[in-house]
């Protein structure tokens, strides 16, 4: 369980100190604070030896389905970029984990012969005129370089050198089609060495972007069948809607989730609110990670406030049932206070941490933390925790 | 002379802290008091936020500990009642910044070295019985207190009669009439000039030095 994170020159971030992370923790504070970065950070750490590769998925611009890589970006910036404090990829990403009882540090740079003033500059707008201009936006390369104070927590294969690993990746390619700015999906890249190692925890990002998939739910679902855990699942599915009798998974084309209210018709997931297909999301990922991370960007997304409570408790029981660690963002008050009142006479799970402006230096951003006690006080006098 | 004046419910909440320092109190006629001895002693850069209450100040005092601009903060009073036992109330205190890993007084009106420096009043006196009430019942005029105890003679009152019922019964009679310690205080009835608030004056001054 990671127990407290470092992280520098990540995004908006050039340092920021989480001192205390818990079974479950919240993350609160104002939009552009670097929420999502620290989930970000968390996401890549827990990668281990695949940080370089996860960051290239964590590529803002990139990151909205549909949307085409903004070509004006790379007038002023190119998207990797982005990913470093400053835009300046010359100050490397230093994410610094504590696991349990050991610390681990993942290093991530852009190699030296690609730092910009190597790189050929990116498509500017005014070059995508006519339906004949096809143009690519250029390769890049991350690497990434592990450093842990015991190794014996490494995969066999890591634990007897320092870990290095560059991966450079061609990000699609734009063009100007029939339709306007088009880009062809798809990343492209290639690892130096080539080995695929194992994570260091297990981990799930959950935002309201990038949810699993019906196929990818169906098949978590069975995976919880097929050992005998689909009533945790079951039951933080009916802490947001009491009807549901049964959940099944039916092949209809492809495997989906079906639902089944108060005898009713078995109707797809799909189908229902949003509220259930993001707890179906929680659920899925948490049982079916044993020991790992859920990462969940705005937790309350669909979900009506009068259900956050129960939800929050059947949270509670799945991250002592499973050993599973839940760090979760949200922008709502509500949402604040059924966590607090779940956790009620349970102060050792749950923790809030607050990003806000730093009293030393404004500029920079603060984790604050807030135990059960702490956030008792605060929600008693109504402190804005948001 | 500007005073920040927030309270644990209501509309004022406690966003953050602009000033340097803050003192926490347990009521709104406390604070009023507080506030206007501020005014009156033309002491800058003071907060004052009431508490709402005796109850809750541990969870309460760590909240406000992480509230922004509190790291800036340099003096740090806690005003609390004596009620029926000052040693226990400044136990309880002691107790409360020990919890917050704040500096701890040995006693009250003693101001305790740190970031911030921190010291408890505890009213009447760190010896006494009561609350504000009895810190304000000396300055009020004779002749007119003698009125008030002549009415609860009058209406043959039995039992004690409370110090904050004669407060009030002297408050309503005064010019403009008062419901209670806070208006009194905002509306200039106060005599604050009166030897009794010395003893909060002298622990704002020591706070204003930390």
């Amino acid at each position: 369980m990671y127990k407290s994170l470092q992280i520098e020159n990540f995004r908006g971030l050039r340092h920021l100190d989480v001192p205390r992370l818990a079974p479950v923790t919240i993350l609160t504070g104002r939009n552009n604070v670097g929420k999502t970065t620290v989930l970000e950070s968390l996401f890549l750490h827990a990668g281990g030896p695949r940080a370089a590769q996860l960051l290239l998925t964590l590529l803002r611009p990139y990151r909205q389905p549909g949307v085409a890589p903004n070509i004006e970006f790379s007038r002023y910036a190119t998207p990797w970029e982005t990913a470093f404090y400053d835009r300046d990829p010359s100050k490397r990403i230093r994410l610094i984990g504590q696991i349990d009882r050991h610390k681990i540090t993942i290093e991530l740079s852009i190699p030296r012969e690609n730092l910009p003033s190597h790189i050929p500059s990116g498509l500017r707008s005014g070059e995508a005129t006519s339906a004949t201009t096809f143009a690519s936006v250029p390769a890049f390369s991350y690497e990434m370089r592990i450093l842990i104070d015991d190794k014996s927590i490494l995969p066999d294969e890591l634990k007897h050198r320092e870990y290095t690993q560059s991966v450079s990746a061609q990000i699609g390619q734009t063009f100007f089609g029939a339709s306007g700015l088009q880009q062809i999906a798809g990343v492209n890249f290639d690892l130096k060495p080539e080995e695929d190692s194992d994570a260091l925890v297990l981990s799930n990002f959950i935002s309201p972007q990038g949810r699993s998939s019906s196929v990818e739910l169906a098949q978590r679902y069975t995976n919880l069948r097929l050992r005998k855990r689909e009533g945790g699942f079951l039951n933080a599915m009916r802490a947001i809607e009491p009807a549901i009798d049964t959940i099944e998974v039916l092949f209809s084309g492809t495997p989906a989730l079906y639902v089944s209210l108060q005898g009713g018709p078995l109707l797809p997931l799909s189908a229902m609110g949003e509220g259930m297909i993001s707890v179906a999301n929680y659920a899925a990922a948490i049982f079916d990670t044993d020991g790992g991370l859920i990462l969940i960007d705005e937790v309350e997304n669909g979900i009506h406030y009068t259900a956050l409570e129960r939800l929050w408790r059947q949270i509670g029981q799945a991250v002592k049932d499973t050993g599973t660690q839940v760090v979760a963002s949200t922008h709502s008050y509500e949402c604040v206070r059924a966590a607090y009142q779940a956790f009620q006479g349970d102060p050792d799970t749950l923790q809030l941490v607050r990003l806000q402006q730093g009293d030393d230096a404004p500029a920079a951003v603060a984790a604050v933390d807030y135990d059960l006690e702490t956030l008792e006080g605060a929600l008693d006098m109504s402190l804005d925790l948001r | 002379m500007t005073v920040m004046l927030t309270a644990a419910e209501g509309r004022n909440v406690l966003d953050r802290i602009d000033s340097p320092r803050l003192v926490l109190v347990e009521g709104s006629d406390d604070q009023a008091i507080i506030a206007a001895l501020i005014r009156q002693e033309s002491l800058d850069g003071f907060h004052v936020h009431n508490m709402v209450g005796k109850d809750k100040w541990s969870g309460r005092l760590l909240a406000i500990c992480r509230v922004a601009g509190f790291g800036k903060v340099l003096g740090l009073g806690l005003v609390r009642d004596a009620d029926d036992d000052a040693q226990g109330t400044l136990a309880s205190c002691k107790t409360t910044l020990a919890r917050a890993r704040l500096p701890v007084p040995d006693m009250a009106g003693q101001l305790a070295e740190g970031r911030p420096s921190v010291a408890v009043a505890i009213v009447p006196t760190s010896d006494g019985i009561g609350a504000i009430e009895e810190v304000c019942l000396p300055s009020f005029d004779e002749g007119r207190m003698a009125c008030v105890d002549n009415y609860f003679a009058c209406l043959a009152t039995t039992g004690q009669i409370r110090t904050k019922a004669r407060v009030q019964v002297y408050l309503a009679g005064e010019s403009p009439q008062c419901r209670d310690l806070k208006v009194a205080a905002n509306s200039g009835v106060l005599n604050l000039a009166h030897g009794t608030f010395d003893g909060l004056r002298e622990f704002l001054h020591e706070l204003r030095s930390a």
